[in-house]
């Protein structure tokens, strides 16, 4: 405060220096109380004493003319004047006033004659003759608010009163305060005002200076200041105003005021409040929106670092035309690389410009497949070709939440062509592996000749034996006739002996040649066969062999089981198994006491039948070689070295059983193993 | 007029074998059957024979096993065996049963009666050489 009177003596020193002269004013001609003309043609009122005493306060003169309210509005306007002391503060006035603050307000008010029903508020005068004073703020309120179509102006206000007193027009819109006093000076007693206070015509006073005049403004708020605080102001209303009926607020309108302001200093506490808490929560979101893009720059950082840095191709797509065609919007390192791409070069392109042949590939309707679904899909590898490039791609299609679609692919080319040439290999490879089969069946199918030519011979050696008995026999039958006739002994009866024991021994051949023939038949089918018998016609086919080698053959049929398989097979295996023991004791030490002990038995679990002879052993060296094709340790004339592999194959691949052996004190013994479930 | 010879024969019995023996009989003073090694042996510890006749292949190996009673007896016993192996003459079995005394001598079957007589007559002037051992 005391800087601005500090400013402003300085400014009245500042204007006292250069405005000698004095203050020049005017006023109109009617507006009482606050403007009126006083014999000789002075002006006088309320705003007129009002900014003398202003003035003088501050140690001013002021001198005044009086005109029409449009006359010396255009003066203060084109500076022809320096103050208007009633001045309505309005928009429009402030481009070229400046004014003090406002000395008085007021509120407009309808006037109308007493006894009017129909006009109570301004809605009613809607199609009513409405007066009001020419140029007036009253004036441009009712054109501004389209109060009427019918308003009707007059030069001042007593003229429009005394008009509508008249019975003429139907009401008056003027400051109420303005309209109580004239229709106490005119004494008109059939007006008064309806009681509705206008508050869209609310008007301030002020004193106006010619816009830019900051001097004599600062002087006029600093008088003004003087006489509203020194009682002068109070004692002017007293003079101008007391017999009417200002427009004054009664005390429950001072109350009502009063709460209002209550109300409105609260009200904006709590603005105040609630705007401190905005600022903060504005101050705590800006951080928080701050911190955001910075985590979005950083994760778009990320992205795009992963985006290029990723092993696979990736393209984004973004869908024009519904999903008609997609236009390239972003490509990684990977996918220029697959792609055979540069990025500048095709970002903003559609799909099918920059790779025509997606249609065929089938990957631009999955694209539209998922752009429309929303889900995604994948497609195996595939071959693009397109002219410019041809690779296999493996593609994997999604949406994004923005609505474009991403392909994420593989190059699979170099997996195709290790796939195609893994594929030309392994058909080579399994040519050879069936060539190499082939062979290994030729040459086992000719070991089994081989083996069978082997066991022919070792038969063939038994039938030697087993026929020579019997021939043996019959010549010495023979010899015998022939003697017996010299002897003459001979008689019917005699013959029939001869003739009945010679064909005994005819037949043992035949039987003989029956059972050799059925050895070399091979059994097309398996079937179950007494174990016992087959290990007994075996040896005996041997036996004859054996016995000239002087080797006791024995049998012990401990148990008498059935196996399942095929017995000639079986038989030809126990004659090369008994044959090797034959040859071992022919070269062992037991040479003149040589023994083969075949036992056949079983136990819970196996049928065995186990050959265990006296021929010195199998030596270490050799046990692992003994089972490999033409392996021998004997003469070549004597062996083929064939005659346990063809051994071990019947009996675990024909019979399904299992061949082993182990040394003894003195020999070998051969196990032939057939689990029973096998055999059953 | 059958010529003093006494002829021990062993083999297992079979039809063939006693027409053997019936012709013998016809030829030779004294045939003495017997069917395995220890009617065999029994029969020589009691009789002295001229010469003996074994066959190779009996059951259980029994003709080698006679053969070596025999030898250990009397070392000098001629022996003649028959076999119905057409053995080799290089093998173990003939070596040894013509080389280690040359009072055995081996035969094949079957047996021809007039080399059976003419072995048994001649033994003594037959080498091991010479014995039809095939």
């Amino acid at each position: 405060m005391l800087q601005v009177r500090i400013l402003s003596l300085f400014l009245l020193y500042m204007f006292t220096l250069h405005a000698e002269s004095t203050i020049h004013s005017a006023s109109e001609f009617d507006y009482p109380p606050f403007a009126i003309v006083k014999e000789g043609n002075t002006a006088d009122g309320f705003s007129v004493d009002i900014l003398k005493a202003a003035l003088k306060s501050m140690n001013h003169e002021v001198d005044f003319y009086v005109a029409p309210w449009d006359t010396i509005r255009k003066d203060l306007k084109e500076g022809r004047i320096d103050v208007l002391p009633l001045v309505g503060r309005t928009p429009e006035r402030e481009t070229y006033f400046d004014f003090t603050f406002p000395y008085l307000t007021m509120h407009g008010a309808i006037f109308v004659r007493k006894g009017t029903t129909d006009i109570r508020t301004l809605k009613d005068l809607k199609n009513k003759t409405v007066l009001v004073m020419q140029g007036d703020n009253a004036e441009e309120f009712v054109r501004r608010e389209n109060v009427s179509e019918h308003i009707v102006t007059t030069k001042d206000y007593t003229k429009a009163f005394i008009l509508l007193a008249s019975g003429k027009y139907d009401a008056v819109v003027a400051q109420k305060l303005i309209g109580l006093n004239i229709i106490k000076q005119e004494n008109i007693t059939n007006v008064h005002s309806t009681g509705e206070r206008l508050e869209g015509f609310k008007q301030s006073f002020s004193f106006a200076v010619e816009e830019g005049n900051k001097e004599l403004l600062a002087i006029l708020n600093e008088g003004l200041a003087e006489v509203m605080t020194d009682g002068t102001f109070h004692a002017l209303q007293q003079k101008w105003f007391a017999g009417l009926n200002p427009d004054k607020p009664n005390t429950r309108y001072l109350y009502a005021l009063g709460l209002t302001i209550l109300l409105l200093l609260g009200t904006l506490f709590v603005v105040l409040l609630w705007q401190r808490t905005l600022t903060k929560k504005v101050d705590i979101r800006t951080r928080e929106l701050k911190a955001s893009k910075e985590d979005l720059k950083k994760s778009q950082e990320i992205f795009y670092t992963l985006f290029n840095n990723m092993n696979n191709g990736s393209v984004i797509y973004a869908p024009i035309q519904e999903g008609d065609d997609f236009i390239i919007n972003d490509i990684n390192l990977k996918g220029e690389q697959i792609s055979s791409v540069v990025k500048n070069e095709i970002i903003g392109k559609k799909v099918t410009e920059v790779f025509p042949a997606i249609k065929e590939l089938g990957l631009f309707q999955i694209f539209q497949k998922v752009y429309r679904n929303g889900e995604p899909q994948s497609q195996d590898t595939s071959l693009y070709a397109d002219g410019r490039i041809s690779i296999w791609v493996e593609n994997f299609v999604y949406k994004l939440p923005s609505g474009d679609i991403v392909a994420i692919y593989n190059d699979r080319t170099q997996e195709k062509m290790a796939q195609a040439e893994l594929e030309t290999l392994n058909k080579h490879l399994e040519e050879k592996i069936e060539a190499a089969i082939a062979r290994t069946k030729e040459q086992e199918k000719m070991l089994l000749q081989q083996s069978r030519f082997t066991a022919m011979g070792e038969i063939m050696g038994a039938i030697a034996h087993q026929w020579r008995q019997p021939l043996n026999s019959v010549g010495l039958i023979i010899q015998d006739i022939r003697e017996a006739y010299e002897f003459d002994e001979l008689d019917k009866e005699y013959i029939d002996e001869m003739v009945a024991k010679s064909m005994d021994q005819i037949n043992a051949l035949s039987k003989i040649i029956d059972d050799f023939r059925t050895f070399f038949l091979p059994n097309k089918d398996k079937k179950y066969f007494n174990a016992c018998d087959i290990v007994d016609k075996a040896v005996t086919l041997l036996s004859a062999q054996m016995q000239h080698h002087r080797i006791e053959v024995q049998h012990t049929c401990r148990d008498d089981y059935e196996l399942f398989g095929f017995p000639n097979e079986l038989k030809q295996a126990l004659i090369n198994i008994i044959g090797n023991a034959k040859d071992a004791i022919l070269k062992s030490e037991n040479s003149d006491h040589g023994l083969i002990k075949i036992i056949t038995y079983q136990n819970d679990n196996a049928q065995c039948i186990s050959i265990e002879d006296n021929g010195g052993g199998i030596p270490a060296e050799i046990m692992e070689k003994v089972y490999d094709p033409y392996f021998t340790t004997k003469f070549t004339s004597q062996g083929t070295g064939i005659g346990l592999y063809m051994t071990k194959a019947i009996i675990e691949q024909s019979m399904g059983g299992m061949l082993s052996f182990s040394n003894t004190d003195d020999g070998v013994c051969f196990v032939l193993t057939f689990k029973k479930e096998a055999v059953a | 007029m059958k010529k003093d010879h006494a002829v021990l024969l062993i083999d297992n019995l079979d039809d063939g074998l006693n027409s053997l023996k019936k012709s013998l009989s016809r030829k030779y003073q004294t045939v003495i059957m017997a069917p395995d090694k220890e009617q065999a042996l029994t029969i020589y510890r009691r009789h002295s024979f001229d010469i003996v006749i074994v066959a190779l292949e009996m059951y259980k190996n029994e003709g080698y096993q006679i053969i070596d009673a025999i030898n250990r007896f009397n070392p000098d016993q001629r022996i003649l065996t028959y076999s119905a192996v057409p053995e080799n003459p290089s093998s173990n079995v003939s070596c040894t049963v013509c080389t280690k005394s040359n009072r055995r001598h081996r035969i094949r079957k079957p047996i021809q009666l007039e080399d059976l007589y003419h072995e048994i007559e001649h033994f003594d002037s037959l080498t091991c050489r010479e014995a039809r051992s095939d």
